[in-house]
């Protein structure tokens, strides 16, 4: 049969070679295939020049920016009152020229302009409304809408003002299209201009269990009889903050990342985080003929030229969720602004399994951020991270070593949290520790008029921590555990009165007290005054929810990070030394040591605001915590799934409490050895 | 080298190349990885022996999964040979319908899993289908994904989902029966029942041994309706050995996976080697006659 199908020895090796070439490419496009693809962006080559709109060193706040008939101009909130709005028109070397002062009205001042026949002008006036004006004043129209208000008048002098979602002509509101699925609505994201033709994306939105979520973003042309025509889909589902176009090309910035788009291409132009720049502070964008891209940020324009590789050293930090941390963000946005030699580049997996299996397909990071301290402590089991015991930084007196030592597991230190917060969360008994005790009190106020369902007071107390539970056995069966779980179902039942009476009677010495915390040097003057009416001496009582005894240290909302095995180390110890230095904690106004959850206090310690007496007791306080409070969001998951039954009324808090204890001893015996 | 390609033999490897480098590489070289990671430490990757088994032995989680799975496993495979058998057998006969009811059990071969779990957690939740007519009939109602009838439900979900497969199976081998063999029994006045025990059971043993082989396979496997149903940590009578495996996989706890993975393959080699050498003996008991 072979010799009835191969006429020639020649024909079958040529068939066998290729055989072997197929499987060959076969198997090099498994292997390509294989690397986990972060859902974070890669970060594209280019550079950023910033500048600023004005000439002297005073604060200013750009609010809009557009390009006239004579050039640029930005509408800019100057000086030391902070109710000066100037029109300063600017150079084609993004220097300022000349400046005209428009309002230095508080309750009624500019928010956008454009430029017509005339300058319009859009004002906020004292009701909250927005009315489009022309500068001798004439009205053309009024809104009531108030955010995100940008102005663009076409060739034939009809006005788009654009805010919170909609757009408004003189005509009255523009219908936006209906979306293609029932149930989903559109939302307008930004309006802009391209050769005379007025164009505007459109979110379509859906509603989820957690909100309205973007499902599809449009891009629409207002067509010959001034309607908006639901046009082409754009390839991405995030959230659209600014965008414009230039010979055919869109180029639009969302979720910190500078997109083009054309012939049905979409491109990364750059991750703005790695240039310095936060993606919702953009407010404007321009593309030029030369390549380069023009944005104008809240604080400063920022010219992005895309080139070659400049050679700066990349840092790659790692972290999970649906976007990143917003401190992490500012963070990095920061330190890239700051720093020459390096550039940080934040890697968002959309999930911890998707990160999970990056790392196990070998992709190598420098730094792991995460807000479950449990994923690193696992990260550290399975040799992902390199202990940090001899890094010099970690090692300074000025540091809280007690935080570290908290998080030293038995093989040395691997993570810590960069802003740390206490809580509070001690026995029955009280603490004094002397007139200084009033500063720290806390109060279950807040809880009381920010949520409005049972799952989300039970979300903001569980955010305190679920290791007292977690870490004893049987531990969520414990009394304190079933009296949360009734606080949280009965929350919405009560007033304020009869919330007060249940907590007293949980724990009959608990008493509200004063929300207080040092929030500047001023603050400590409070001490020595008779302020709270508690008597000379005030008690701190916890919250009555946890059986632990004394302060737990927490991560404010940065996360906690690691270094990676393999990673460089000496770039990470650098972007860790600019989190800890005194620079950034200005930049951040963190000079306090507040003892609840929100917001941080700096790990390094404060010696120049406080001293004395005082910053001695207040050291012991923050020293005195010894112990990690994490969350693990498995067990988060556990108990948010099992009291839904008893909040519903199917089951008592026993059986709920039950329920939650029997599948987390099975989370804790997966964990075990 | 031209003539030694020529000859038949390296024509031979030549063209059994391809696939045995496919073999090598998609399965022979994992399950080298496989091995390698349970015998070695997830620190340093040192030969560590048998502490990963060890270790994995004393895990209270592996241990429920295993008794878990065990006993799903010695109501599911049985159930499923046994009923199977008796559907064949029924169907077997002159009944009206027969079509029809064939289609039926056949049908939820085709529904996917996840409209089936839906209706799984409507009929067995708290305030499902079940339990209000349980309450009608003066019952209690029953916690059926957290208490030990967990696992009935689960096998009631296996058996809809897999008695029509198993059945077919029966089906065709009862129909290689010789029919002559059964009508010289009848004229015998041998009865239905033990025409079955005395003649088509032997015929249709290999059947049965198969059937058996891929019920228990089946039945170790269970884990998508389970997970779909009762999320990644369940109650205590549904945690299930892939569950175990699921979550050691996502938390990348390759050595505890990989001894567990060996682990169970062993212990279905050796139920499955019993199962063929009872088949064997019985087997050669029926060839002898």
């Amino acid at each position: 049969m072979m010799k009835a199908v191969f006429r020639s020895t020649r024909q079958k090796h040529t068939l066998c070679l290729l055989l072997a070439l197929c499987l060959l490419l076969s198997l090099i496009l498994t292997g390509c295939g294989n690397e986990a693809a972060p859902s974070g962006r890669e970060t594209a080559a280019c550079s950023v020049a910033f500048y600023a709109p004005v000439t002297s060193d005073e604060a200013y706040e750009i609010c809009a920016m557009q390009r006239t008939q004579s050039g640029l101009a930005v509408l800019c909130r100057v000086g030391s009152n902070p109710y000066t709005y100037e029109l300063i028109t600017l150079n084609d070397d993004l220097t300022p020229a000349g400046a005209n002062i428009l309002s230095e009205d508080v309750l009624n001042h500019p928010v956008a302009f454009a430029e017509g026949d005339s300058l319009l002008l859009w004002w906020q006036d004292d009701s909250a409304n927005l009315g489009v004006v022309e500068q001798d004043g004439e009205v053309l129209f009024e809104t009531t809408f108030s955010s995100d208000a940008s102005l663009l008048q076409n060739s034939e002098g009809l006005v788009f003002a654009f805010s919170g979602g909609q757009i408004f002509t003189q005509c009255g509101e523009l219908p936006l299209p209906s979306p293609e699925t029932d149930g989903n609505v559109c939302y307008a994201y930004c309006i802009f201009e391209q050769e005379g033709a007025v164009y505007a994306i459109l979110a379509e939105q859906s509603q989820r269990p957690a909100g309205w979520e973007t499902v599809g973003n449009y891009l629409c042309r207002l067509d010959s009889e001034n309607a908006l025509v639901l046009g082409e889909k754009l390839p991405l589902e995030t959230d659209i903050t600014a965008a414009c176009a230039l010979d055919g090309t869109l180029y639009f910035v969302s979720r910190d990342v500078v997109y083009s788009y054309a012939d049905g291409l979409l491109s990364t132009v750059a991750s703005l985080i790695s240039l310095g720049i936060r993606g919702d502070c953009v407010v404007w964008m321009e593309a030029r003929q030369d390549g380069s891209l023009l944005l104008a940020l809240k604080d400063s324009l920022a010219l992005l030229t895309p080139d070659a590789d400049t050679g700066t050293r990349l840092l790659r930090i790692a972290t999970y969720g649906s976007e990143a941390p917003s401190m992490l963000a500012d963070a990095v946005t920061s330190f890239n602004r700051s720093s020459t030699d390096f550039k940080a580049d934040l890697i968002v997996f959309s999930s911890l399994e998707t990160l999970n299996l990056s790392i196990a397909s070998g992709e190598q990071y420098d730094l792991i951020c995460t807000g479950d301290v449990s994923t690193l402590r696992s990260y550290a089991e399975k040799g992902v991270l390199a202990p940090l015991d001899d890094m010099a930084l970690l090692q300074s007196e000025e540091l809280f070593q007690n935080i570290l030592d908290a998080c030293r597991t038995e093989d040395g230190l691997y993570y810590f949290p960069p802003f740390p917060c206490l809580s509070g969360i001690v026995t029955p008994e009280s603490i004094e520790i002397g007139s200084i005790d009033s500063l720290f009190a806390c109060s279950e106020e807040n809880h009381i008029y920010l949520y409005s369902y049972k799952e989300s007071v039970l979300t903001s107390l569980l955010q305190d921590g679920i290791s007292p539970w977690l870490d004893q056995p049987d531990g969520f069966l414990d009394e304190s555990f079933l009296r949360l779980l009734e606080y949280c179902n009965g929350y919405c039942s009560l007033d304020n009165v009869e919330m007060q009476q249940m907590i007293e009677g949980a724990v009959p010495d608990w008493k509200k007290l004063q929300f207080s915390s040092i929030s500047s040097k001023s603050d400590i003057y409070w001490a020595d005054q008779d302020y709270f009416p508690m008597g000379e001496k005030a008690v701190w009582h916890p919250s009555p929810f946890s059986p632990y005894s004394g302060l737990v240290i927490q991560d404010a909302g940065f996360g906690y990070v690691g270094v990676c095995e393999g990673g460089s180390m000496e770039d990470a110890e650098m972007f860790l030394e600019y989190l800890l230095s005194e620079q950034y904690y200005e930049m951040l106004g963190v000079d306090s040591y507040p003892v609840s959850s929100y917001p941080c206090f700096p790990l390094r310690k404060l010696t120049q605001t406080f001293s004395g007496d005082t910053g001695e007791r207040l050291y012991a306080l923050v020293e005195s915590a010894d112990h990690l409070c994490g969350v693990s969001q498995e067990v988060t998951r556990i108990i948010y799934e099992e009291t839904g039954a008893y909040f519903s009324g199917d089951i008592d808090v026993t059986t709920c409490a039950q329920r939650i204890q029997s599948r987390v001893d099975i989370y804790l015996a997966e964990q075990g050895d | 080298m031209k003539n030694r390609l020529c000859t038949v033999r390296g024509k031979s490897a030549l063209f059994l190349t391809p696939s045995l480098l496919g073999t090598v590489i998609l399965f022979v070289l994992p399950f080298s990885v496989v091995v390698f990671y349970a015998l070695t430490d997830y620190g340093s990757k040192e030969f560590a022996g048998l502490e990963n088994f060890s270790r994995l032995l004393q895990n209270d989680a592996f241990c429920l999964a295993a008794k878990n799975t065990g006993i799903l496993c010695a109501l599911a495979v049985p159930s499923a040979v046994i009923l199977s058998l008796l559907l064949a057998l029924l169907l077997q006969e002159k009944l009206p319908g027969k079509s029809k009811f064939r289609t039926a059990i056949l049908s939820p071969l085709f529904v996917p899993v996840a409209s089936v779990v839906m209706i799984w957690r409507i009929l067995f939740h708290d305030n499902g289908t079940i339990n209000a007519l349980l309450t009608q009939l003066g019952a209690d109602p029953m916690d059926w994904f957290r208490s030990g009838a967990a696992r009935y439900m689960i096998l009631l979900l296996y058996l809809w989902k897999n008695l029509g497969y198993h059945m077919l199976l029966f089906l065709s081998a009862l129909s290689g029966v010789p029919r002559e063999i059964n009508e010289a029994a009848s004229v015998d006045g041998a009865g239905c029942w033990r025409r079955f025990f005395k003649i088509q059971l032997y015929y249709i043993s290999p059947t049965i041994l198969f059937v058996t082989v891929i019920s228990f396979i089946s039945a170790m496997k269970i884990f998508r309706e389970v997970y779909l149903l009762a999320g990644a940590y369940p109650g205590e009578a549904l945690y299930l050995l892939l569950h175990f495996m699921n979550t050691t996989f996502h938390s990348m706890d390759y050595q505890k996976l990989c001894s567990a993975a060996i682990l169970l393959a062993l212990a279905m080699l050796l139920i499955i080697g019993v199962l063929y050498f009872v088949e064997s003996r019985f087997g050669k008991d029926m060839e002898e006659r």
